[in-house]
């Protein structure tokens, strides 16, 4: 079968599929009972899951939904819940909705069960390199495996409950089918395609279709640039598409996709979210979402990803100029695709960077395997060891500039420069120094190339860039998610929820406790700002338990509700009794053109000079006698 | 001003464009095959065609809660549509030998002058709309709130926003269809108002185009292939098709002509009031007895004086002429009473050109361009040959059923539907009659329509009550020609000559002895029929009492008949000619076998010239029923009646007077004929050419009157778009109407304020109201709820009276505890005019109320002091001295008298 036919590509020397692990999976059925074979490969498969769970699944809960996860979560939470106060809301995403239905009817409907579904499927996403590892080989899966548990794209879209993370499962599994149809010509296989992919374009995300769209440009640039003279792959895939039972996979599909949206008829009105992503999707060709920069996805994945940028285009240039196999250069196809959509797509979200991050990390597993694996060289016999040493060298020699500059920014930001820095002697010192640990980097180079040959002493460099630039990555996508969560000035959170709603949902537990006696059924009238949604957003999700919660357009003067919120105007509201008023704010926004100089400083570490103001303020109006704040004959006689 | 305007709102113009085309696009797959028989297989058609099936779709999820009314769920009705549309292409069996690609190619020529005629009517109806958007006047306000309505709501059916509580009563769906685009284009109401009108005037002209051609291009194909079988042609356009590089043959110019020109009839030609009636009298270049035996309303005499002679003349030009002379024209026939006065509500004649000069975007607007679909599917079906699938049959009822669900008297399409079935099956037997097996078949291919239209639209039939309270028999008002030729000249002189051409070129074959039979039993089932709807009509009290108190006003029956027989007198001729026109039909379409012929099939007719025939037929029938009955409504006489069905008849002639005029100029002329002969193609049908001297003489004729019906579009069009509109030096064009339905600038932006900020489907706004409102309403009524779609109490409630009937009277009472309390203008009376917060919060309550307005109308309409109890709340919205408070503010006041 993997002769008989030229999609299954070439694999590379040290990807030959005669492996004791293959030989196992093949023959798995003449082995009586349950066998597990320990391998230093699955040994690692285990700790890069058991690391990208931890990485997903840490304080999960804990920090705020966005308005645009809340819209999600508060879709689904209305669907099962009927007491929800506020109306019903179409999912933008109804795969994830369909998820979310399941998992709060399960696991209940807190902030971290809203977001497992996401987080689960991104480490599943981590741990597909497996389904392709007879095609790929054993190194580059894993390699590809390691560089998607370090992602900071796909670690901050599944902390995010980014649709793209669903796409890009859609997709991965897609391709898997795909291989499989082309290997065994089964219809099974095909339908299975079929309906990752029509699930891809109509239930994932609104940049679905370009997900498929890019895939499909991938499959013929590989078919228009491999070496095909006797057209073997042309007339293979003109052959599948002639097998492909498109009837049957249509038909399927839209039952299967119909079923899905309709969480399998438990909720008809799922249907329209399908129709909300196509909208969704035309939309976004001629409109930005406010706020969002041009280029998000492509801007995202250049800040948060280096790493994969700088091995994705070597190993782009490797299969391009030295006759990559015919998926490798699908994957190249794919990374220009999906880099034209990051440009021109208005309507991507930072998820979206995610187009970059498959088709980068399987074409920097190229590089990666190449330059981690021992020198052989004609002329010079390379220690093993040789290239790590230097890679250590050249990190630490790096690590030595960063630091400098990192000095440099922040005693730039507090200069205060208006058009030009003026930066005080020690300072400058360190701007020095940096120009040192680089040349100490090409010292090392050309001394290790002239014991041991240039390329251990690329291969050694490499290994340092590789290093510096994952712990910068990993260092990345681990504040963003967690530790600047709520901070606009990470690139990814365009108007993040401040935490401050935990203190203000717990602050409510409590008025409720005291008002109610339960921690949940106390009276709340909102009346939300001016722009800001009205029963819908971060601070709908953070009053979801409240099931008295009403949301209004206008407050009555005879409104006594143990608690009122309220955007924060400069007139208090006329209510029906005395309150005292806590004010929150609800979101913080940064102004990304108030970056200049301190520019340095904010590629490492996301400190500015403007800080981040606390827009969209609420007040939380507390009826005075719930704290028993005024003397009982002011307040309103609540029982 | 024009570029500017461009730069404005050109993009809403290209969006709804683009989502046509799309709409058509989805559906084309699905069409393509479903119309394989139309030699245009459908594409002028395809629009219509997407926009009625996604609607259809998107309704009836809409309507089991399975879809929200939201634009994504719009696309995804049309992802549904494609994705069966594709799946219904691939696994046609026929696809193979015509592709739907390179046919698009080789028909270049068709669909570039389709996308070229509908841009050219589109963008040109579009330009009329933005020199002057009003939305003022007649029914506007009411189609309106029917569109804001339909926008607004969450779920079908929607809410009817003049009755707060309960759904639209009346045929919506044209409503969804246009409510559809506007929400995916986003476009305010006003604007999508403006753009639905020219959508629906160059969808409807590109539909007559598309059948035209058909009926050409058919009856062309006809002589050009085998003749096994002899009527039909073989399914697909192989002629058509080998013309390479969509090079524009002899037989293309012909369908093309054939197409413009029924675009040109359907939409864009007038009646003849302008040149016979309105240019003599402005001009004063008639005698007085001439106009007073034309007796058009105000143009029956001149005004001053006696009436005899005209003291001043105006010009020719419609600069001088009053205002809304245009209007006059769909009013040009003239119903008396015994005692010779004119009645009070009198036929409404309007065609489309005047619908689309009045810019009413009212139900039977709505439904033309589905008209037209429908028609080109009955063609369809006669150039078959053969019978439907059953899914082509319930697409079928998707399509023509739901013109009942576009506008009730469309349902005569079903017949039309049955109509073509019958020719279809008469043209298959060859025996020129139906054989035992077709009575069956027509009958069950009739019975499954209905059935499959009735369960298809069973949501909207449940809900839906009808104004027609019965048939009530037509005794004192025939037609009289003179009118009935202003109204349908041109088409009578096209369609007489074609007849009697067709009768000529039948030859031996003209069965005028079984025609006389049908004819004689039709006039008989007449002559029973009148009888027995007088004996019924007589045993109703109400219509007896009429009757008897009409025979002793005019001196009993003796001094009655005469009278009722002069004046059935005078529809004798235009009855007669209608007449002679069934018969020249009947004797063509059951044609009998001529002496000489050896093969036993009497039809030699093609299907195109028997679908013209049936069209004609049609449209006599349509156009004779209301001489001898009409369906009783609110009003009582036979208004409505002539309206709709003549209406009906222009659609149905201006198609076949295209082909007519095709058929009688260019059917069989030499250069044709020696085409055909050196193909080698079988021996034609029936070609007879018509004389040349014949030809000179139609074709002039033709040409004068086509002329003078042009002369309408002409000065209406001035007068309506730049007379009328605005003539203040800055003016600025726009799309959007809005405005022109609220009091003042202040009110409107407050209207848009409260669109805005009302996000409820539950919302409810209190405005003013008073009773017998209708379309002459002196204020400014209904405008709140109008235009953003939140429902209101009551709207116009002489309209929810017709709309809902007799349960009006029960919904618009509030009752308690078996107590009536008040109606709901006395309700918004009360909650406007009261001094005391309780009265106001028990009417909020009451019926749910979360918006009270104040405005112009209710500052005017009302008690100062009651209105002076709002000033001290806080509004929602305002600007100027309107204002737009919460109920929950009003809810929260303290009970005691307002201000103190």
């Amino acid at each position: 079968m993997f002769d008989r036919n030229p999609m299954i590509l070439e694999a590379t020397p040290s990807t030959v599929t005669d492996t004791p692990a293959e030989s196992i999976s093949e023959t798995p059925a003449a082995a009586p009972g349950i066998r597990v074979a320990v391998s230093l490969e699955l040994i690692l498969y285990v700790a890069l899951v058991l690391l990208s769970l931890t990485l997903r699944l840490a304080e999960l809960g804990t920090i705020p939904l966005s308005d645009g996860e809340a819209h999600e979560a508060l879709a689904a939470f209305r669907a099962i819940e009927p007491r929800a106060a506020g109306s019903p809301l179409v999912s933008h995403n109804p795969l994830m909705f369909t998820a979310n239905v399941i998992t709060m009817s399960i696991g209940g409907s807190d902030t971290a069960t809203a977001r497992l579904p996401t987080a689960i499927l991104g480490v599943l996403l981590v741990a597909s390199p497996l389904l392709f590892r007879r095609w790929l080989g054993r190194v580059q899966a894993l390699i590809i495996a390691a560089l998607l548990a370090i992602s900071p794209v796909l670690l901050l879209a599944s902390r995010s409950m980014s649709g793209a993370v669903w796409a890009m499962a859609l997709a991965v599994v897609g391709i898997y089918w795909l291989g499989k149809f082309i290997e065994t010509r089964r219809a099974a296989y095909a339908i299975l395609c079929s309906i990752a992919l029509l699930m891809l374009v109509l239930m994932a995300e609104p940049g679905g279709f370009l997900t498929l769209v890019g895939l499909a440009f991938g499959l013929s640039f590989a078919l228009s640039t491999v070496d095909d003279p006797d057209l073997e792959y042309r007339r293979a895939v003109a052959q599948g598409l002639r097998d492909w039972p498109w009837i049957r996979a249509a038909v399927i599909g839209g039952f299967v996709i119909a079923l899905t949206a309709m969480v399998f008829l438990l909720y008809p009105q799922g249907l329209s979210g399908i129709g909300d992503v196509l909208y969704q999707a035309v939309r976004g060709l001629t409109t930005r979402p406010a706020g969002y920069p041009f280029a998000f996805p492509l801007l995202v994945s250049l800040l948060y990803e280096p790493v994969l940028w700088v091995f994705g285009l070597t190993g782009a240039y490797l299969v391009i100029s030295r006759d990559g196999s015919f998926l490798q250069r699908a994957m190249v196809g794919w990374l220009i695709a999906s880099a034209a959509w990051a440009l021109g797509y208005g309507g991507a979200e930072p998820g979206d960077a995610l187009w970059l991050t498959l088709p980068l990390a399987a074409l920097s597993a190229i590089t990666l395997e190449k330059m981690l694996a021992p020198v052989r060289d004609r002329f010079w016999n390379v220690p093993a060891w040789g290239p790590y040493v230097q890679g250590v060298a050249v990190a630490a020699t790096l690590a030595i500039a960063a630091i400098n500059l990192v000095i440099v920014g922040n005693g730039i930001m507090s200069s205060n420069p208006e058009l030009l820095p003026s930066i005080p002697q020690p300072i400058l010192m360190k701007v020095i120094m940096v120009v040192p640990a680089l040349l100490l980097t090409v010292i090392t180079f050309f001394l290790v190339g002239s014991m041991w040959g240039a390329r251990a002493s690329w291969h050694g460099t490499g290994i340092g860039v590789l290093l510096i630039l994952s712990i910068y990555s990993f260092g990345s996508g681990w504040h963003a998610a967690v530790v600047n969560a709520d901070n606009p000035r990470e690139l990814w959170h365009v108007r993040p929820a401040a935490r401050n709603l935990n203190l203000m949902q717990k602050t409510l537990v409590v008025a409720s406790l005291r008002a109610t006696g339960m921690p949940y059924d106390m009276e709340i009238v909102v009346q939300p700002g001016e722009g800001d949604p009205f029963d819908d957003g971060a601070l709908a999700w953070a009053l979801h338990r409240f099931y008295n919660t009403q949301f209004v357009t206008s407050l009555a003067p005879t409104v006594n509700a143990p608690v009122v919120i309220t955007a924060d105007t400069s007139e208090p509201p006329k209510l029906g009794a005395a309150y005292v008023g806590q004010d929150f704010p609800l979101t913080y926004r940064w102004e990304r053109s108030s970056l200049k100089w301190d520019f340095l400083i904010w590629l490492y570490d996301r400190e500015t000079r403007a800080q981040p103001n606390a827009s969209d303020r609420i007040v939380t109006w507390v009826r005075a006698d719930i704290y028993g704040l005024l003397p009982e004959s002011r307040a309103p006689d609540a029982r | 001003m024009f570029f500017d305007w461009i730069a404005r709102e050109g993009g809403a113009v290209l969006g709804w464009w683009l989502l046509t085309l799309l709409a058509g696009a989805a559906v084309y797959p699905l069409f393509y095959r479903l119309t394989s028989a139309l030699p245009s297989r459908g594409y002028p058609l395809a629009r219509a065609a997407g926009l009625m099936l996604i609607g259809f779709v998107y309704w009836l999820l809409n309507i089991f809660q399975l879809l929200r009314n939201t634009p994504g769920s719009t696309v995804l009705a049309g992802v549904m549509v494609l994705g069966v549309g594709l799946v219904s292409y691939a696994t046609w069996p026929q696809r193979q030998q015509m592709p739907i690609v390179p046919w698009l190619r080789r028909n270049g020529s068709l669909v570039l002058t389709t996308e070229a005629l509908f841009a050219i009517l589109f963008v040109a109806w579009v330009i009329v709309r933005a020199l002057n958007p009003s939305l003022v006047a007649t029914e506007k306000p009411m189609e309106m709130a029917f569109l804001s309505g339909v926008r607004r709501s969450a779920t079908f059916p929607p809410n009817d926003p003049w009755m707060s509580g309960y759904a639209i009563s009346y045929y919506h769906f044209g409503y969804i269809l246009m409510g559809t685009l506007a929400n995916l284009s986003g476009v305010t109401n006003g604007t999508a108002f403006n753009l639905a009108l020219p959508l629906l005037f160059a969808l409807t002209g590109t539909g007559a185009f598309g059948i035209a051609y058909d009926l050409v291009a058919a009856r062309v194909r006809n002589n050009l292939t085998p003749q096994l079988p002899r009527r039909f042609a073989e399914r697909g356009s192989e002629n058509q098709d080998s013309e390479a590089g969509g090079e524009v043959s002899p037989v293309h110019r012909g369908a093309l002509g054939a197409g413009i020109l029924a675009a040109v009839f359907a939409v864009v030609m007038g009646n003849l009031g302008t040149v016979l009636v309105e240019i003599p009298y402005q001009t004063c270049t008639a005698p007085a007895a001439y106009l007073q035996w034309m007796a058009i309303e105000d143009r029956d005499a001149y005004p001053p004086g006696d009436g005899s002679t005209c003291a001043t003349a105006n010009s020719a030009s419609p600069e001088h002429w009053n205002f809304w002379w245009w209007f006059r024209y769909s009013r040009v026939v003239r119903d008396y009473d015994l005692g010779g006065k004119p009645i009070g509500a009198q036929p409404i004649t309007e065609f489309p050109q005047f619908s689309f000069v009045l810019s009413d975007m009212h139900p039977h607007v709505l439904a033309l361009p589905f008209a037209m679909l429908s028609i080109g599917l009955a063609l369809n079906l006669v150039l078959g040959g053969r019978r439907l699938d059953p899914w082509e049959v319930l697409l079928y009822a998707i399509f023509v059923g739901g013109m009942v669900f576009l506008n009730s008297w469309d349902g005569v399409y079903l017949v039309l539907l049955v109509g073509a079935e019958a020719l279809r099956r008469l043209i298959h037997n060859g025996m020129g009659r139906f054989a035992s097996g077709d009575w069956r078949g027509i009958a069950g291919f009739g019975l499954a329509l209905l059935a499959l239209t009735a369960i298809l639209y069973l949501p909207f039939f449940l809900s839906f009550r009808s104004q027609v309270q019965g048939v009530v028999v037509n005794i004192l008002w025939p037609t009289q020609f003179q009118q009935f030729f202003v109204m349908f000249g041109p088409f009578i002189v096209i369609l007489g000559a074609y007849l009697v051409a067709e009768a000529w070129r039948a030859g031996p074959r003209f069965n005028a002895p079984f025609a006389r039979q049908v004819i004689g039993i039709g006039v008989g089932f007449l002559v029973v029929a009148f009888l027995v709807l007088t004996i019924w009509a007589w045993l109703r009290p109400d219509t007896r009492q009429a009757a008897l108190q009409v025979v002793d006003q005019s001196g009993g029956l003796l001094g009655v008949l005469p009278l009722v027989l002069a004046r059935r007198v005078q529809g004798l001729l235009t009855e007669g000619l209608l007449i002679l026109a069934l018969f020249v039909v009947v004797a063509r379409l059951f044609a009998r076998p001529a002496p000489d012929d050896d093969e036993q099939d009497a039809i030699s007719y093609a299907p195109s010239t028997a679908f013209t025939l049936l069209l004609i037929a049609a449209g006599a029938v349509l156009t004779l029923v209301p001489d001898f009955a009409y369906l009783q409504d609110g009003f009582g006489v036979r208004i409505n009646t002539i309206f709709k069905l003549y209406y009906q008849g222009w659609l149905l002639w201006s198609v076949a007077s295209a082909f007519a005029v095709w058929s009688i100029l260019a059917e069989g002329v030499p250069k044709l004929k020696r085409k055909r002969a050196s193909a080698r193609a079988v021996e034609p049908l029936d070609e007879r050419f018509v004389p040349a001297q014949a030809r000179r003489l139609f074709a002039i004729s033709a040409v004068i009157l086509v002329g003078m019906g042009l002369v309408y579009p002409v000065y209406a069009i001035y007068s309506r778009a730049i007379k009328e509109g605005d003539q203040s030096p800055g003016k600025v064009m726009t799309l959007d109407g809005g405005e022109s339905l609220a009091a003042s600038p202040d009110d409107y932006k407050v209207i848009q304020c409260l669109a805005n900020v009302a996000r409820s489907d539950k919302d409810v706004v209190a405005e003013a109201t008073q009773p017998n409102i209708a379309y002459n309403v002196t204020g400014i009524y209904g405008r709140v709820s109008g235009l953003t779609g939140i429902p209101t109490l009551l709207g116009w409630d002489n309209h929810e009276r017709q709309w809902r009937g007799s349960a009006f009277d029960t919904l618009n009472v509030y009752y308690e505890n078996g107590q009536r309390v008040e109606t709901r203008q006395e309700a918004i009376a009360r909650l406007y005019n009261t001094v005391l917060w309780p009265e106001a919060q028990a009417v909020i309550k009451r019926y749910g109320i979360t918006y009270v307005y104040v405005g112009p109308t209710e500052r005017r309409d009302f008690d100062p002091s009651g209105i002076a109890k709002f000033d001290g709340l806080t509004p929602v919205c305002s600007s100027g001295n309107v204002a737009v408070y919460s109920a929950a503010a009003i809810e929260g006041q303290a009970p005691t008298t307002a201000g103190g």
